[in-house]
């Protein structure tokens, strides 16, 4: 027999909720407790039977428990306080109304046959059984309606005078019904006559409680510990904690209403004082509980903190204290950057390396040092602060050192001071993906910061303007290697979000290699030498290469340096061969890219760089750089130290070369200034004439919108325009120039700003709105010709700064420069609030997927399966290189001629193809088993392969086949996702992430003038949600079909009858798109009509309608007549028949008051409210569109050829829309998902949240792998309707009680799971980081297996530790 | 003297125009010149800087595949005795550098380009195959010049 090694320890199996009957109560307590004194005034001890009876546990620190003989360990103990008269429990109130509404309140019973009692109780139990308790809340929800639908009672037939009610208005946790006030005594008189079997309807489980048990007849006494008082200080007085203040007052009240009851006094005072109790209970459970009495006792203070405030929100109990909880052996200080470090080391300070300790075994080979630790004790670095020889913890501050040294033995423990070397966590916050926590090698060293090389700020989005970050020291052996197999920073320099390498070089880095590459630079020996001893430390041997020129004199090139920095010595083993296209790269066409007169175009040719200066593309976090090349073909490692080696060698190089800025960079030379002038004042000049001309209105907008978006468009041009004309001008040593070229820092608008002109100012995607009447600020007029400065229409009177920042705004200027600049700040501040909240919710709904064994991804609670493979081709996004191309096979091809050796015996093209199928065989056979699983993304593979030698021109030996193939099979291998990885976390912090990095809203219109979309948070928001109401609804109605435009894309080089007409087709499609947007625009009545008259007679008054003939036909709405809309006019605004009178043109409305109704409108009040009915009345077309824009195509692309047109409905009925006709209702999509989900179906839904979210990430040109963005989708359709990540959704999603509480609502969840009776099996994630077990992913998933002989078991499961607050 | 099998190319070469998209950088032109026979283009980046070009004249270019120096220098190493190289090649010449083919394309026309690299320093060599055909990928090159 065999058994998981964590089975062997004892573990929290499973949670059951129940409500806490009476006599668990009892059974729980210690104590009764009914006095309502804590303290003796005489003797000042704690009062037996009292709120703070030392049978409770420790109260004070210097008392003792009273039953138990723990000291300090004292866990405390229940007491129990007996009521008098039963109360509602706060949590239960809702629920109990509910099965009072089920009741007769005569009788008493259910109000339902005993067939339908049945019936439910038998669909009641079934739930119970499966556990599935959101089915049992909908049957719960049909016996109410049902109950309610029996008016009267099936048993004693009496009618029902209305239902149990909470009373809305006055004191909370009063129940009414009709005028009857109903007692909790009268609720449980009822409920207890209520047989166990029938109580299956009420939602609870009569397993585990009774329906009276939702009252509260005994209210438990929590331990003493739990509401410790507090020694006043300078006083004897001890502060009570607010729980004991209000047990104290309840029990005050309790025993009043005893002697009430004694003393016979009248049922309304009794009841009073019953209720007081209540009231009192309420708020000792939540203080916040609305229309409580006053008390008047708590007047003017704040509120207590009562057992609902204890447990939620941030701070309460469950997020603060469980789900996430305090740790030791943790550091936190100022970070400073040090380019001298390698990539995964971090400086730590002596004094924090001897706070913190490692527990180190002595063994043979350390006892020595063990000694000599000992021997300095804890203030001494390096030394130790405890030492546990032979199982007695010695404290080395106060023990004799020497003497413990000497004892020292092999197997003690000494807790020795962190040391160099030592592994330890660097953490930045917020933590929003796995890459703000990594394991980097400790260095101690002297003063006070923690220090770590700059390339690695970028995953922990760090810089040094007095950030500060956090050091955890593992403790054991186990924690140790697994952050360094897992967390190390060398393993994590690429981000599965998407594969690209973020540990890479910036800013001066890049500075440096982008001058150093610099084609006229050129080095002597003497320099060559000392740039290689820079970057090596002097510790590396180097072979110097032969001088570039040889004469006239020996000169080495600053290309040279970065070879012999790739490849210090014959030694290294490096491939690369990469081939790159700057940003600087030269823009027009060259027969050869590298022939570039700009040197824009890098080739690394056999690890050396051919040409090219390099710059941010090739050094940068991109998957077509360096180090992206240099992992994937090398190593992390290798990748790892050319970039320590970079960093060295630009901190040296630079402070040579003396990059520092000053006003001389942002002067502007003469001849610049005078074409920025020139350029402004041409952009003034195009606006002014823009503004005097008439123009026509562009399609979707109007004509002032028109003008206004082309005056807005010049204006923001000038500042790109400034932008290039200073990066033309400027000499190649300006720093902002060079600073800018390289990527190190600044874009061509920052140079624009300092250099030339702010530019236009852009407030919410407009320009300065109008504050005044017609003008900003009131400086402006309409006074063009004398002051043109000052004039309204002056681009400078809505918000463009002609100034740069070196000559400095004028006050008008700045004023609107504030403006858009207080729109960045609060912009961001919201931001920050809105994504970190969306990143909660990501991670509450998806912490718990992971990989299965069977590769599928599943969660770990439910083990519903919700993708069966991961990204539908089980490949790792951190090894994907390319979306189209999963491994690039082009890049293998090269290496392969630079790796083996030359001169080999090329194959012919014949035999290599036959080669290759043997190859192949051999894999397949060899890696059967595994191949299995991954045939289809194995077979798609494959075809490229064969596809790229099938093609190629270039011969090989077979030994390069031999090793192409090997290396291809090698990076398949490793590019599948591992069974038990969490893709859920992966996957919502990939998304959660990039979120936060969203700021400054982008307003591209996607393409559509008119219409905008919403972009950025607030989209992503929309479509995690699955909002049903969202911003701007758009529909992209295609008009012809995919297969015509694609042969029309061919048209132009056949004379094919078939092109040509789907060329005609295309051409035609603006046509169609006419006659399709008549009958999607809405027309309402008061577009066509001629005249709207209101006629009074003596007796009668009219409403007269004409309709507009003429407008009607230019609209080819001809078939509306003038009955066409009487009848709409009956059907829509319900009026009588002969009120309405219509001939051919004229319809004549008769208004008159509605005898019926006691109105006492005026007769004139209800003709204008006809007036505006009738002029919205809709007439034709989709009635929830709002706008719609026709627009052709002037491009030919993917999507599009020129000509075609395409119709853009702003608002909802993509289903009325799919229905037309002459519409290609396969390409025709809406950005609703709801709406597709309800026309298309789940599976269209989840393709769409699918380009939804990846189109919205693109337009902030954030790129994630397409995997993650495919589980999200996944995981809000499976379950065949549409979740949001929100709370409704995650109810749904989720079984577990512990982990929606702690998400949110932590109490009602409590309650309800109560009140259910649901059980937790503690799988989930939350769960098990809450009770502190291994959460079963990733290296959780796994357990050790071992034999064991059965009556070991049997002694196991016997010795069962009785629980500590376990009922008696 | 160098064995004539390792001489790539020996001829006159006329400079008809430097920097013909502009002067990019300080101390490199890029000159386009045209061989005496008409035969050979060739465009090639100098250190105008430590040796001026004149437009117009013409220059005798040499690349070889050896100076006869040391192996180890024409494998690319470097060693402190070759500062002062005495060589009788570099004597003749003014200007000498040492780089490496990393390209060669054929066009269709039975035209050959042969791309080297001296340090980043691009030369760019079109022709007829016959006349470039004793170039090959990869392979460490010598070029040498002087005023004719």
């Amino acid at each position: 027999m065999y058994i998981k090694l964590h089975d062997m320890k004892r573990k929290i199996g499973g949670l059951q909720y129940s409500i806490l009957s009476p006599q668990d109560a009892i059974n729980l307590a210690e104590v009764k407790i009914f006095r309502d004194k804590n303290y003796d005034k005489m003797t000042g001890k704690n009062i037996e039977h009292g709120p703070l009876d030392l049978r409770m546990g420790q109260s004070l620190r210097d008392t003792q428990c009273n039953s138990c003989t723990l000291l300090n360990e004292c866990p405390g103990h229940f007491g129990y306080i007996p009521l008098q008269l039963p109360i509602y429990h706060l949590g239960f109130f809702t629920h109990v109304v509910k099965c009072l509404k089920c009741l007769c309140y005569k009788c008493g019973q259910i109000r339902l046959t005993s067939d339908e009692i049945n019936q439910l109780t038998q669909k009641m139990i079934h739930c119970i059984q499966t556990r599935s308790y959101n089915a049992q809340l909908k049957v719960f929800k049909k016996v109410l309606k049902k109950c309610r639908s029996n008016k009267q009672c099936p048993h004693c037939f009496c009618e029902q005078i209305g239902e149990a009610k909470k009373l809305a208005k006055g004191d909370a946790g009063k129940i009414i019904l009709d005028t009857m006030d109903i007692n909790a005594l009268y609720a449980w008189n009822q409920f207890i006559n209520i047989p166990k079997q029938h109580q299956f309807l009420f939602c609870i489980n009569p397993f585990l409680n009774d329906l009276s048990d939702l009252l509260t007849s005994i209210i438990p006494a929590p331990p003493n510990n739990i509401r410790p008082s507090k020694m006043l200080s300078n006083t004897t007085k001890a502060d009570e904690d607010d729980l004991t203040m209000k047990l104290k007052t309840i029990l005050y009240h309790n025993d009043l209403l005893q002697k009430q009851i004694k003393e016979g006094k009248d049922g309304m005072s009794i009841l009073k004082t019953q209720f007081l109790t209540q009231a009192h209970y309420f708020h000792y459970f939540n203080s916040e509980t609305p229309r409580l009495p006053q008390f008047s006792s708590k007047d003017g203070k704040v509120d207590i903190r009562g057992i609902y405030q204890r447990l939620k929100g941030k701070r309460g109990r469950l997020r603060g204290n469980l789900s996430g909880k305090r740790a030791e052996f943790t550091a936190r200080s100022v970070i400073s950057p040090d380019p001298n470090l390698a990539i995964d080391q971090v400086t730590i300070p002596q004094h924090i390396a001897c706070i913190l300790t490692v527990p180190e075994t002595v063994t043979a080979l350390n006892i020595q040092k063990m000694r000599q630790y000992v021997l300095n004790g804890p203030s001494i670095y390096p030394g130790a602060k405890f030492v546990k020889l032979g199982g007695v913890n010695y404290n080395l501050l106060f023990a004799r050192r020497a003497h413990l040294a000497y004892k020292l033995q092999i197997g003690d423990v000494v807790d020795r001071h962190l040391l160099s070397e030592d592994i330890v966590i660097f953490n930045r916050q917020p933590s929003l993906h796995r890459i703000s926590m990594m394991a980097f090698r400790a260095r101690v060293d002297k003063w006070h910061t923690l220090r770590f090389n700059e390339c690695v700020c970028t995953p922990f989005n760090a810089d040094f303007d007095g950030d500060e970050m956090n050091i955890h020291l593992p403790q054991t052996y186990e924690a140790r290697s697994e952050a360094l197999i897992l967390m190390d920073v060398k393993k994590n320099l690429k981000t599965i979000k998407s594969g690209e390498s973020l540990v890479c070089l910036l800013q001066d880095f890049l500075t440096t290699a982008w001058l150093i590459t610099n084609k006229d630079v050129f080095y002597s020996r003497e320099q060559f030498m000392q740039f290689c001893a820079a970057f090596s430390d002097s510790n590396e041997q180097i072979d110097l290469p032969a001088p570039t020129i040889l004469k006239p004199k020996q000169l080495w090139t600053g290309k040279q340096v970065i070879n012999s920095l790739l490849v210090p010595n014959r030694k290294t083993r490096l491939v690369l061969n990469l081939e790159v296209k700057e940003s600087n790269a030269f823009k027009g066409k060259l027969d050869y890219l590298w022939m570039d007169p700009g040197d824009g175009y890098v080739i690394f040719d056999k690890c050396e760089l051919v040409c090219g200066n390099i710059g941010k593309k090739v050094l940068g976090a991109s998957k077509l750089g360096l180090f992206y090349a240099l992992i994937r073909d090398n190593s992390t490692q290798i990748a790892a130290s050319v970039m320590q080696r970079f960093a060295k060698l630009s901190s040296r190089w630079i402070s040579h070369y003396g990059m520092t800025i000053g006003i001389g960079d942002v002067m502007a030379p003469k001849s610049l200034i005078e074409q920025i002038t020139q350029n402004t004042e041409q952009s003034y000049l195009q606006c002014k004439h823009y503004q005097r001309s008439a123009i026509d209105a562009d399609p979707g907008l109007t004509v002032e919108q028109t003008l206004e978006a082309k005056v807005n468009k010049t204006l923001s041009d000038v500042r790109e325009q400034v932008g290039s004309k200073c990066q033309e001008q400027l000499k190649s040593d300006n720093k902002v120039l060079i600073m800018y070229l390289c990527g190190a820092k600044g874009s061509n608008v920052n140079v624009a700003q300092m250099i030339g002109c702010v530019g236009q100012q852009v407030i919410s995607g407009k320009r300065v709105p109008e504050g005044f009447t017609g003008r900003t600020l009131p400086h402006f007029k309409d006074c063009g010709d004398r002051y043109p400065n000052l004039d309204i229409l002056h681009p400078k009177a809505k918000g463009f700064v002609k100034n740069s920042f070196y000559t400095g705004m004028d006050a008008i200027e700045f004023y609107f420069h504030n403006m858009a600049g207080r729109e960045g700040l609060t912009d961001t501040a919201v931001k920050t609030a809105t994504t970190g909240y969306m990143q909660r919710r990501l991670v509450k709904m998806l912490e718990d997927l992971h990989i299965a064994y069977d590769l599928t991804v599943r969660s770990c609670d439910t083990k519903e399966i919700v993708q069966f493979r991961y990204g539908e081709d089980g490949l790792d996004p951190l090894a994907v290189e390319d979306a189209k191309e999963v491994i690039k096979l082009q890049n293998i091809f090269t290496n392969s001629f630079t790796v083996l050796r030359k001169n080999q015996i090329l194959l012919c093209k014949g035999d290599m193809l036959m080669k290759l199928n043997e190859l192949f065989m051999i894999i397949e056979e060899r890696h059967k088993k595994f191949l299995e699983n991954y045939e289809a993304t194995y077979e798609k593979e494959k075809k490229r392969v064969l596809a790229l030698f099938q093609n190629t021109n270039q011969l090989v030996s077979e030994k390069q086949l031999q090793w192409f193939i090997r290396s291809w099979m090698e990076r398949f291998l490793s590019m599948v996702m591992a069974p038990g990885t969490s893709v859920g976390p992966i996957t919502s912090q990939s998304i959660g992430e990039p979120a936060t990095q969203m700021t400054l809203k982008t307003f591209h219109s996607a393409g559509v003038a008119g219409m905008s979309i919403t972009q950025g948070v607030p989209r992503l928001n929309e479509i995690i949600n699955a909002s049903k109401d969202i911003k701007t609804p758009q529909i992209n109605v295609k008009l012809i079909s995919r297969q015509i435009m694609e042969h029309a894309k061919l048209f132009a080089k056949s004379r094919d009858p078939q092109y040509q007409y789907a060329h005609h087709a295309v051409l035609q499609s603006a046509q169609q798109a006419q006659n399709v947007n008549i009958q999607i625009e809405q027309t309402k009545l008061m577009q066509i009509l001629k005249r709207m008259d209101e006629i009074y007679t003596a007796d009668k008054c009219y409403i007269e309608l004409e309709l507009d003939l003429h407008c009607l036909t230019q609209l080819k709405l001809e078939f509306v007549t003038t009955k066409y809309v009487c009848d709409l006019i009956l059907k829509e605004l319900k009026l009588p028949l002969d009120d309405v009178k219509y001939d051919k043109k004229i319809i004549r409305i008769a208004v008159r008051k509605n005898p019926k109704k006691k109105q006492s409108d005026n007769l004139l009040f209800l003709i204008k409210e006809l007036q505006r009915k009738l002029l919205k009345l809709h007439i034709y077309g989709c009635s929830n569109i709002q706008q719609t824009v026709i627009q052709v195509t002037d491009k030919d692309d993917n999507e599009n050829v020129k000509g075609e047109a395409r119709l853009f409905a702003s608002g909802i009925g993509f289903k009325e829309i799919l229905r037309l006709d002459n519409i290609d209702w396969k390409r025709t999509v809406s950005n609703h998902i709801m709406e597709i989900q309800s026309a298309l179906g789940i599976e269209a839904a989840r393709q769409s949240i699918v380009n939804e979210v990846y189109t919205t990430m693109q337009s902030h040109s954030i790129s994630i792998d397409i995997r993650h963005i495919l589980l999200l989708a996944e995981l809000m359709t499976f379950k065949g309707r549409i979740l949001g990540f929100t709370r409704q959704g995650i109810d749904q999603l989720k079984n577990s009680t512990l982990m929606l509480a702690s998400f949110e609502k932590t109490m009602d969840v409590f309650f309800n799971a109560a009140i259910q009776g649901k059980q937790d099996s503690m799988n989930g994630a939350s769960q098990r980081v809450i009770i502190g077990q291994n959460v079963p992913q990733g290296t959780g998933m796994f357990d050790l297996m071992f034999p064991v002989k059965e009556n070991i078991i049997m002694e196991s499961s016997l010795n069962q530790q009785k629980f500590l607050f376990a009922s008696k | 003297m160098v064995v004539a099998e390792k001489r790539l190319i020996d001829e006159y070469f006329k400079v008809e125009d430097i920097d013909q998209a502009g002067q990019s950088f300080k101390r490199v032109s890029r000159i386009k010149c045209k061989s005496k026979s008409g035969e050979v283009d060739m465009e090639l980046d100098v250190n105008i800087d430590i040796y001026p070009i004149d437009k117009g004249c013409e220059y005798r270019v040499l690349i070889v595949r050896s100076l006869g120096i040391s192996q180890e220098m024409d494998q690319g190493k470097y060693k402190p005795e070759f500062s002062q190289i005495d060589n009788e090649l570099l004597e003749k010449f003014q200007y000498a550098m040492f780089g490496r083919v990393f390209k060669m394309i054929k066009d269709q026309n039975k035209m050959i380009n042969v791309f080297a690299s001296f340090g980043g320093l691009i030369l760019k060599l079109s022709g007829k195959s016959e006349e470039l055909d004793k170039f090959a990928d990869d392979q460490r090159v010598y070029l040498l010049m002087r005023k004719a």
